[in-house]
């Protein structure tokens, strides 16, 4: 029987559970959609340095130099440690890198002056224009395996996950939060799930949340549009040295490079809409710094809503809110007691967001266990013997992409590879097996493509989906797994959530993987009688 | 480097029409092992790159992708880091060196021939160097092209040669075994009016290129550019009867090898009836044919189709009265030069020629017809039947025998 | 010796259905003809299947290729690849009251089609037909098919099962199967697996019946069977859409048409509205082709007869700061080798349904010609095939009829046949 219930399955929430059960505090997470349904999936993948915030939220930027030296230390499985540099151009205002390399020195923020010509020999794709650059230690992080990594390490010592709940009201006695009300997505079914305390976890969706208990918050919805380009166009993380705006970030992640973003205000946290000028505006920008972005191929756009708060005295400008975070005890704040809610905060702060959330729960419910959340890696590592069993289905090289993807849940993967068609691909573009394919649907109820596709980056690839949608469909179906009168629909399904990113980010060179999508699915469906 | 792969759209064409791909299931195929692992390395992923050797180098899916991309490129490249690692195999260096091995040779042809045919040696070369013993060797001639053409008089002492001149670049497999190929040429030639010029020249470099020895073959190239160069810059032709030589020469010398010189050389290169087509559409081929009732089904070699050319032996083979000559269009022979010698491979070889040999003995024709040496020994070995080279069925009907 | 050149009476750019249809017709009319392309068509990809019309003749819009060229070529066009289809051994026959037909998808939908591949299943209400899947086939699933023609056709019965491969074959690809099953002996062995389990109704199997030999082998299956079988065709590759491309490029040879794979052109040369050259890069260099008639057959967008046009170089330099709005460039795509003006629909390029009724704007753009299909102001250049604007062959289901429609005419045109 749970004492908490955190609502929102992305970082702050992920992170929340797995404090909340090393403090040995039995919990409960409920999530509207898949885990990591909100901005948690849906931005740079950027673990920052700190240092694009040392000017301007100089607490931000602290926060995240301390964080991104633990993270690389407890989640080795997510972060990809590329290292960045901030790249200073020609028509950049040139007194700016002073303020900002003792800004980041202030707080912080390891910063390394490189001769530029030394920076072109590393890394010939940036602009001619560029006249200096700063190493700083940047890296890249996969968000939904650091975030399944928590759900797995929370879940091994004995807390509960709900995806596919959606929170529909706050259970409330008197003034009191007593739990919340949930509906399950997939059945339709309404279930209450009763608590001591509710953590409100829940990203851009806080203010929904908090207004079931009758409180306002003065929340933003900021959107931001970004770019997935089909190749690596760098190998590391590039900013831009100037105040902070659109356009001025690449990250490589895996196989891709993203460049992001833009921000625009939006009336609530649904709205992923991909306004096509701002696509445009970051092909522009991001040619200033890697002038091989205006003519490389774009596999598809897409677009996420960042959690802000409205700061006393903040700017009028989105780009000016605080990036930092706060967490808020309605109990001392509005004098609604069993909630507690997290505002703002940034993906690579997680970890700290959470030991202060759970702190504040901790006092409240008389547990004085203390966080060790920074001191021990979320996973152990992989098993020696479960290792060697899966080299030996797949090989070295598919191996080390298993142990990424999987850091949780290795010897399922292991097993379904030793089976017959265990090693058989699915998805060529990104190497996924037969094995790993059917393991994770195995350990999901009712999972969709998109579902499978988080957890192994099925169609995430060149080709997007349109191949190995099809064969995962089948081999879903006739692995018992999925009905066969359901195998088209879920095909369908992701085609649909794929186009959407590839459209939005048309014309490009995309346009030809564009219309040969069309054409095979339009070969299998179309035609009038469906 | 994202140039490479970045245009796949994994529309599977190539993969398609892959010869391997389609007979060899350890083979992963043009698209995953091209542009597929090339887009996993660029990450810095670890990569298998097992069964990328069985490719066959016959660039097919260069030849048919949409998008430009050169798959065949992307699989040869880690055959060419291996051996700058740790240098050729042994019995790749042998097959390779085909200068070497053909000077030699010729120079005791009579037993040279008659040991290869021996069960016992064929036995040994399997066992000892993995060398298919179903694989018949090619027969060295008793004198090479070169001491021939060293010896004859030229028709030319008396008068220039009203067409001008051409260089003939051989290769290695004319002039140790098959030196009638270069005295057809000769003849062909001269019948239009052209002085032949033959400078000293060396292996064009292909069977090093194909098992991985770049630095080498490029060592070659620089002599044999140096050699051809002069002439290129007068203008001179430099004709070619071998279309591996042919392609190697005209393209890989600078795009792969990077040799100095080499772009000045190859927009000088003809395959020999890409020459005479042009020689035709400028009128100035001589038609003088005597009528021939053949059935001539042709097989383009695959690294003539490289280069674009068309089918210019069909073309003009059907310049001659009653001939009746076409494109059999069935796919690689499966030859692939030195790779169909090598035991894993010889399998594969033969499964990927089957169609040829269908559309061969289809045909019902008596003989056949290819540009490439390599191609019609396997044609023969396939079929039982003879194959020629056009020059041949051309010399025939100038009556020039 | 000139810069390399080679003269033809007409030369045509692109080797898909459209061009080789073109080649055809150019031969027809008596001309010297090449075929000079990058790579192959798009057959590969596609069912196999010829599309005429989905829907009906009336609704086309002026602008349509068939409108253009007019219904009398359209049925040339469509008897003369029949007529070719035949003498390559591929039968492709049109329905006795020459209405469309219904062939089954691999997701067990049905797509309308008016002459299906050799061998493809087609299903009429009221029948009985048996799917029968292989496992070790994973682009197959026999249940998938059964319950999505259940849904589609519920007058149609349908049961299903799953076979093995024989020798346990597992993984295999595609192209690796059907090789196999051009082997007697193999297919024997599946052959006995497929009697113990047949109902007697008539049978539909993945489309991996053969390569080139696929009418032997269906016609040896139905005969060892007792019972007709006939192909789905899969997502990719579609075997009978290869067959029907292989087949093609051969007989299009035999013909006569000098086929140049691997030379991408690059530009031409012209004089008052008449094309006189065409440059090719090959891998020797480039090449010249010359010709009275020019035929420019290169496939659209993944064909790379049209491409996404480079940004213009006074957008890059942009300034610094936020959120620049801008509007979309006016002419996003761009003609590779003459340049010729891209008309492209207004509005957003793709709807933001994939399966939109109404298609796609990018795949409407193309070139705009006259009834000669010839764009405007050039007098020796014919488009065909997905080069012309106007028309969406997925949404329509008509691409195999505007390209064989439209090919075999700009061939007789170039050719200099006068009708």
């Amino acid at each position: 029987m749970q004492r908490v219930v955190v609502i929102g399955g992305g970082a702050t929430g992920s992170g929340i559970l797995r404090d909340l059960a090393m403090r040995g505090i039995p919990a409960v997470l409920v999530e509207q959609g898949d885990l990591v349904h909100g901005t948690s999936s849906r931005y740079h993948g950027l673990l920052h340095s700190g240092g694009r915030y040392a000017v301007k939220d100089p607490e931000s930027a602290r926060e995240c130099a301390t964080e991104n030296a633990i993270l690389r230390r407890i989640a080795p499985f997510a972060v990809e440690p590329c290292g960045g540099i901030f790249l200073q151009l020609a028509q950049d205002d040139p007194s700016y890198a002073a303020r900002w390399v003792s800004a980041c020195q202030k707080a912080g923020v390891a910063v390394e002056p490189v001769d530029i010509e030394r920076m072109r020999q590393e890394e010939p794709g940036i602009s001619p224009s560029a006249v200096a650059a700063y190493r700083v230690p940047d890296a890249s992080v996969d968000g939904f395996r650091l975030i399944t990594g928590n759900i797995a390490a929370a879940e091994a010592l004995g807390a509960r996950v709900l995806t596919y709940h959606r929170v529909t009201d706050l259970l409330i006695d008197q003034t009191r939060v007593t739990g919340v009300q949930v509906t399950n997505e997939r059945t339709g079914e309404e279930e209450t799930l009763e608590a001591d305390l509710v953590i409100n976890a829940a990203g851009a969706w806080t203010g929904q949340i908090t207004a079931m208990a009758g409180i306002h918050l003065d929340l933003v919805a900021d959107r931001g549009v970004l770019l997935v380009y089909h190749g690596r166009l760098t190998s590391r993380v590039i900013n831009r040295l100037r105040p902070p705006g659109n356009g001025d970030i690449f990250v490589p992640a895996g196989t891709v490079t993203l460049l992001g973003t833009t921000a625009t205000p939006v009336d609530n946290p649904d709205n992923l809409d991909i306004p096509p000028d701002e696509v445009a505006a970051l092909l522009r920008l991001g040619a200033d710094l890697l002038p091989a972005a205006a003519t490389a191929r774009v596999l598809r756009a897409f677009a996420g809503v960042r959690p802000l708060f409205k700061a006393k005295g903040a700017g009028a400008s989105t780009r000016d809110l605080p990036r930092t975070y706060q967490i808020v005890d309605h109990d001392v704040e509005h004098g609604v007691p069993g909630l507690i809610s997290i505002l703002g905060g940034k993906l690579t702060t997680y970890r700290e967001m959470a030991e202060k959330a759970v702190d504040v729960a901790a006092s409240h419910l008389g547990v004085t266990t203390p966080c060790r959340t920074a001191l021990e890696p979320i996973l152990p590592p992989p098993d020696v013997d479960v290792v060697r069993r899966i080299q030996v289905q797949v090989g070295a090289a598919q191996t080390t992409a298993l142990l990424d993807r999987h850091p949780a849940g290795l010897e399922d993967v292991a097993q379904a590879l030793e089976a017959p068609t265990g090693t058989e691909i699915i998805c060529e573009c990104e190497q996924v097996t037969r094995g790993e394919l059917v393991a994770v649907a195995h350990s999901l109820p009712d999972p969709s493509l998109s579902d499978i596709r988080r957890r192994t980056r099925l169609g995430m690839g060149t080709c997007q989906g349109a191949y190995c949608g099809y064969r995962a469909a089948l081999v879903l179906a006739e692995e018992g797994l999925a009905e066969p009168a359901a195998a088209p629909a879920m095909m369908l399904d992701l085609q649909a959530e794929r186009w959407r990113g590839v459209s939005a980010a048309l014309p490009g060179p995309e346009l030809r993987g564009a219309e040969l999508t069309y054409a095979l699915y339009s070969g299998l469906f179309g035609g009038t009688k469906r | 480097m994202t140039i490479q792969y970045d245009a796949c759209l994994k529309c599977n064409l190539c993969e398609l029409h892959c010869p391997v791909f389609r007979v060899a299931p350890a083979f992963p195929g043009p698209k995953n092992g091209g542009p597929g692992i090339e887009r996993l390395r660029a990450a810095g992923r670890p990569v298998d790159e097992s069964g990328l050797d069985l490719c066959l180098g016959c660039r097919t899916c260069e030849v048919v992708c949409p998008a430009g991309l050169s798959p065949a490129a992307l699989v040869h490249q880690p055959k060419i880091d291996k051996v700058r690692r740790k240098g050729l195999p042994a019995r790749e260096w042998l097959l390779a060196h085909t200068n070497l091995m053909g000077e030699v040779a010729t120079r005791l042809s009579g037993v040279t021939n008659a040991t290869l045919r021996l069960k016992p040696v064929r036995i040994m070369m399997e066992n000892v160097l993995r060398i298919d013993r179903r694989r018949p060797m090619p027969r060295y001639a008793r004198g090479t092209f070169r001491s021939w053409f060293a010896r004859r008089p030229s028709p030319w002492r008396d008068r220039p040669a009203p067409n001008g001149q051409v260089v003939y670049f051989h290769g290695c497999s004319t002039n140790y075994m098959l030196p009638e190929i270069g005295r057809q040429t000769v003849a062909v030639l001269e019948h239009n009016g052209f002085e032949v010029i033959l400078p000293p020249q060396r292996c064009c470099g292909l069977p090093l290129i194909g098992n991985g020895e770049i630095d080498e073959a490029r060592n070659w190239a620089e002599y044999n550019v140096s050699q051809l160069r002069p002439y290129a810059e007068k203008g001179i032709p430099i004709i070619f009867t071998s279309t591996s030589c042919s392609l190697t020469i005209k393209q890989e010398y600078s795009h792969l090898l990077g040799v100095d010189g080499a772009e000045t050389v190859s927009p000088l290169c003809y395959d020999l009836f890409e020459f005479l087509a042009h020689l035709h559409d400028e009128g100035r081929l001589r038609l003088d044919f005597r009528p021939s009732t053949q059935v001539l089904p042709y097989h383009q070699p695959c690294h003539q189709r490289v280069q674009g050319i068309g089918t210019p032996a069909v073309r003009l083979l059907r310049l001659i009265p009653r001939v009746e000559a076409w494109n059999m269009d069935a796919g690689c022979c499966g030859a692939s030069g030195t790779h169909g010698y090598k035991r894993e491979k010889y399998e594969i070889s033969m499964a990927v020629g089957e169609p040829l040999r269908q559309a061969i003995v289809a045909s019902g024709a008596e003989r056949a017809v290819s540009d490439c040496e390599a191609c019609r020994w396997q044609m023969e070995h396939l079929t039982g039947r003879p194959a020629v080279h056009p020059v041949t069925v051309l010399w025939e009907a100038y009556g020039l025998g | 010796m000139k810069k390399r050149s080679h003269t033809y009476d007409v030369v045509i750019l692109g080797a898909g259905l459209s061009g080789l249809m073109a080649a055809l017709g150019a031969r027809r009319a008596g001309a010297d003809v090449a075929i000079v392309a990058e790579g192959g068509g798009a057959l590969e990809l596609s069912s196999g299947n010829i599309d005429l019309l989905a829907g009906p003749w009336d609704a086309l819009p002026d602008g349509h290729p068939y409108r253009l060229i007019g219904a009398d070529a359209v049925r040339q066009g469509m008897d003369e690849f029949v007529a070719a289809a035949h003498a390559m051994d591929l039968p492709y026959m049109e329905d006795v009251g020459q209405q469309n037909q219904w062939t089954v998808t691999a997701v067990g939908g049905l797509r309308s089609t008016y002459l299906p591949a050799p061998g493809a299943a087609v299903v009429r209400p009221g029948e009985s037909v048996q799917v029968v899947g292989f496992r070790g086939l994973r682009e197959f699933h026999p249940g998938v098919v059964a319950e999505g023609l259940h849904r589609a056709m519920p007058d149609l019965r349908v049961t299903w099962s799953w076979a093995d491969l024989p020798e346990g074959l597992a993984g295999l690809h595609t192209l690796q199967i059907a090789r196999r099953l051009e082997e007697p002996a193999y297919r024997e062995q599946l052959a006995t697996q497929l009697r113990s389990l047949n109902t007697g109704a008539r049978l539909l199997l993945a489309g991996v019946l053969g390569l080139d030999n696929a009418a032997a082998v269906r016609n040896d299956l139905s005969a060892a069977l007792g019972v007709p079988v006939a192909e789905v065709p899969l997502l990719s590759p579609s075997l009978p859409g290869l067959r029907l491309g292989s087949a093609l490029v051969r007989h299009v040879q035999r013909a006569g048409a000098d086929l140049h794979l691997g030379a991408r052109a690059t530009g031409a040369t012209s004089e008052d509205g008449q094309v006189t050259s065409v440059t090719c890069l090959t891998a020797g260099g480039s090449i010249e082709y010359r010709a009275g008639a020019f035929v420019l057959a290169t496939g659209g967008l993944l064909g790379r007869g049209l491409d996404v046009a480079a940004p213009s170089p006074g957008i890059k330099a942009a300034p610094a700061s936020v959120h620049v709005a801008a509007p979309a460039p006016a002419r996003p795509l761009h003609e590779v080798i003459f340049g010729l003006p891209v008309d492209v629909p207004a509005g957003p390029l793709a709807d933001a349904d994939l399966l939109a009724p109404g298609g796609h704007a990018f795949v409407r753009a193309g070139i705009r010609t006259d009834a000669h299909l010839r764009p405007q102001g050039w007098t020796n250049l014919h488009i065909c095939g997905k080069m012309l604007a106007g028309y969406d062959p997925y949404a329509e289901g008509c691409g195999g009829g505007v390209a064989i429609a439209t090919g075999w005419r700009a061939g007789l045109l170039a050719g200099g046949a006068t009708q």
